[in-house]
């Protein structure tokens, strides 16, 4: 698994790429970990675009994260989910636990208008 | 790579080798710096090359006229008048040498002399007038000395010149005409503040004047100077001067280059030196041949022959008064016989020679010899890097010893020797601390895989029991209205799946299958803990539907969850009345209903959400299906869905269709399945426990 983040506006956007099983799914928390802590984002997007597959323990990572940020009043998000990563999130429910959009430019556009126009800015 | 794990041998072999290579270098920078120079070994080492091999004498170019015990007993105590000398020196000169070298110093007139002898007595006239008429002992002997090839000696001595120095004329010559390089080079000569010289007197009626010195460190005579810096003066050495008289040249040269001293030329004879001037003698044994007593020749008993074109030396060798020095051979000798072995080595071009390039090809033996124990300690077993080191030792010993043999050069082979076997001690050394320390790793590698493997299994019969004791037994339900069949084959490290079924009352079966996210232990436990919760809740409110037990469940199970797992459970209440089902799915993969009737294959995918403790509060909703009599419903763990093959492709939701609508009963459609899979799945082992609960309702026809 490999993972990138950057900053829109006050949105962090996470990119994971690879598959997110068992083995990745400790450097997926531990990547995320840090970005959860960050009181000024006021939202997460994950970019799924790169996701081949995620397992029940990936997951279980984004649902712990889910809670950290909504403990806090943040929301989290994911996008552009490949069909596999799409229909596992559809059999488990988690559109439940984080929010699941089409694309990237619409997830930021749903959390921040601010996000968006520093996504559109470049 | 943890701390204190084994090393890998390349980096172990390259440890060793870079500890070699330091060594190695740092030795070779002192050989080839000459820094072993003064070093006992180095001078020790060359003694031993004179010990093995001490030059042999045929034909001896020198005799030596030694003032012995036996001349002193018979003539008279020394010193004896130099009228006696003289008559010596006639007697020698008789027979033609080559020169006489006289290794007496005389810088005071002769005390025994007449004219020495009256101003201190109190003699009457007669005695006096005849005294008087006699001649000086000394002039007597400067007339011997002026007759003959003489060459007296001055002594080289601490303090200044007492009579004026004379020397030969010396031209100094330097290969590239550097002024500058012949100037270094004569301050490297061996200098001395002053010099003893004889009466000047007896100086002037010799032909030659010779410079002699004792340059013994550790008391061990090894090098001569061949010419000597006394005071400014260049002053050659005793033999040279012998040389110079015998070859009647008026002038002496000395050859430099580079700033050092090469050697010195006398007429068509070339004697290299060091860049000190100074000589090395390759020494002999003590030869009594080469000495005839002075009261032999004194009396006409030795054969002229014994001087007739030879060096002679006149030297007092009586036990009390002559010098004698440790040479390298291990014996001590008479000064004079010094200067006879030079003077052969001079004549036999035997003198021993060190380049001055030496050190640095012993420095570059030792490089390659050192750099092949380097490469080969580490590879090779001890017994053959053993052989090695020793093999290394006699080839360094033996080139040594083959080039002075053959050649006289000097090579010290036993300081890079030295070098050898610390390094190859370093080495074995450091390759057995490597070995003993790796394997103290690897055992403690070993030991921890060991504990690692007692703990996990530990925790996975744990886990597998709990497991396997909370499930229920199909065949436990004897109700006809319903068939139930399940199968769980647990991952080889432990998922949390479950699965439950029991009868709220009568009529109503409930049912679940659930997958708690995670594996191992706490997984197993919060698989328990959540299928208890989800008993209770389910036991508590027997009225409500599924979507409001899921909720209940929901809160139940997520109040104590601190590993932050979550569970997708499908649950269902069938009516075996009536056939009618209440489901309500958490996350969990949707069943599938196969008709039997109508080959006809469906999933029940409406109502649910998200897994439990995914989501707090979150308010599921049921849905409602009706079961025509031979329905199976069928629900999978995601450990089918996800079941890889060795390519890395995952089973899916849709290759279980076509198997599944085939199923007659819950029982063939589990055992359809679960064949299906495994010969999807092949050789590669299942990452989660694989389970399916399947149910048939026989209610119609068993009322029927």
């Amino acid at each position: 698994m490999q993972f990138a983040s950057r900053h829109y506006g006050n949105v962090i956007v996470a990119v994971p790429s690879g598959r997110i099983d068992h083995a990745a799914a400790a450097p997926f928390e531990l990547a995320l970990a840090p970005l959860l802590g960050n009181s000024d984002a006021s939202g997460l997007v994950l970019d799924f675009g790169s996701v081949d597959y995620i397992s029940s323990v990936g997951l279980r990572v984004l649902m712990i994260a889910a809670k950290q940020l909504r403990a806090r009043k943040a929301r989290i998000a994911v996008t552009t989910l490949q069909p596999v990563v799409a229909e596992i999130f559809k059999i488990s429910r988690f559109d439940a636990v984080v929010e699941v959009f089409p694309s990237l430019r619409g997830a930021l556009g749903a959390l921040s208008p601010e996000a968006r126009d520093a996504y559109d800015a470049g | 790579m943890t701390a204190g794990a084994p090393e890998d041998v390349g980096l172990r072999t390259t440890r060793v080798r870079m500890t070699g290579v330091a060594i190695l270098v740092a030795f070779a920078i002192v050989l080839a710096m000459g820094w072993t120079a003064r070093l006992p070994l180095q001078t020790e080492w060359f003694d031993a090359y004179q010990v093995i091999s001490p030059r042999r004498v045929d034909a001896s170019p020198v005799t030596i006229v030694e003032i012995d015990d036996g001349s002193l007993a018979t003539l008279g105590r020394w010193p004896w008048p130099r009228t006696r000398l003289a008559q010596l020196i006639h007697t020698i000169s008789g027979a033609g040498p080559a020169a006489i070298g006289v290794d007496i110093v005389m810088p005071e007139p002769d005390p025994l002399s007449p004219d020495t002898l009256l101003p201190r007595i109190d003699a009457d006239a007669a005695l006096s007038d005849r005294l008087g008429e006699l001649p000086s002992t000394d002039k007597e002997l400067a007339s011997a000395l002026a007759t003959a090839p003489t060459v007296l000696i001055t002594a080289g001595s601490p303090g200044p010149s007492v009579n004026p120095l004379r020397v030969a004329p010396f031209v100094v010559r330097d290969a590239h005409a550097s002024a500058e390089s012949a100037a270094r080079a004569v301050s490297r000569l061996i200098a001395f503040p002053g010099a003893m010289a004889s009466l000047p007197l007896l100086e002037d009626a010799a032909s030659g004047w010779g410079f002699v010195s004792a340059d013994d460190p550790r008391g061990v005579l090894r090098r001569v100077p061949l010419v000597a810096n006394v005071n400014g003066t260049l002053a050659p050495a005793l033999a040279v001067e012998m040389w110079r008289v015998a070859l009647r040249v008026p002038a002496l040269r000395l050859a430099t280059a580079g700033g050092e001293v090469k050697g010195v030329t006398v007429g068509n004879r070339f004697f290299p030196t060091e860049s000190d001037g100074a000589a090395r003698i390759w020494f002999s044994h003590h030869d009594p041949g080469r000495f005839v007593s002075a009261l032999d020749v004194l009396e006409g008993r030795v054969d002229p022959g014994r001087f007739a074109h030879r060096f002679v030396l006149i030297s007092v060798t009586a036990a009390a008064l002559g010098d004698y020095l440790w040479t390298p051979v291990g014996e001590k000798m008479a000064g004079s016989e010094i200067h006879a072995q030079l003077l052969e080595n001079m004549y036999d071009g035997t003198l021993l020679q060190r380049p001055s390039w030496a050190p640095l090809a012993e420095a570059a033996g030792f490089l390659v010899l050192g750099g092949l124990l380097v490469w080969a300690v580490p590879r090779w077993p001890m017994r053959y890097t053993s052989l090695l080191a020793l093999g290394c030792v006699v080839v360094a010993l033996a080139v040594g010893l083959g080039v002075f043999k053959g050649e006289r050069l000097l090579f010290d082979a036993a300081t890079p020797v030295a070098g050898l076997l610390l390094l190859s001690g370093a080495l074995l050394a450091l390759t057995l601390a490597d070995a003993t320390r790796n394997r103290k790793a690897l055992e403690q590698v070993l030991q921890r895989q060991r504990e690692e493997a007692a703990r996990v299994a530990g925790e996975l019969q744990a886990a597998q029991r709990i497991q396997r004791e909370m499930l229920p037994l199909p065949e436990r339900l004897r109700d006809p209205r319903v068939e139930i069949a399940a199968s769980m084959e647990p991952a080889q490290e432990v998922g949390g799946d479950l699965y439950d079924f029991y009868m709220l009352d009568d009529h109503r079966l409930f049912f679940m299958l659930g997958d708690v996210s995670g594996k191992g232990l706490s997984a197993a436990m919060f698989m328990a803990v959540s299928k208890a919760l989800y008993r209770s809740a389910a036991l508590r409110s027997l009225d409500v539907d599924v979507g409001t037990l899921m909720s209940a469940a929901n809160r139940e199970v997520a109040r104590d969850n601190p590993s932050s797992l979550f569970v997708t459970v499908f649950a269902g209440v069938l009516d075996l009345a009536s056939g009618e089902l209440d489901y309500c799915s958490a996350g969990q993969e949707s069943p599938y209903l196969i008709r039997p009737a109508t080959r006809d294959l469906q999933r029940l995918a409406g109502g649910g959400g998200p897994p439990l403790c995914a989501v707090d509060d979150y308010a599921y909703a049921s849905a409602q299906a009706s079961l025509a009599s031979g329905d199976v419903l069928c629900i999978v763990s995601d450990g089918v869905t996800e079941a890889q093959n060795a390519a890395q492709e995952l089973y899916g939701s849709e290759r279980a269709a076509p198997v599944l609508a085939a199923a007659d009963s819950a029982r063939e459609a589990v055992e359809l399945l679960r064949a299906d899979v495994r010969a999807f799945a092949g050789d590669a082992d299942p990452a989660d426990d694989m389970t399916v609960l399947a149910l048939c309702w026989r209610g119609q026809s068993v009322a029927e």
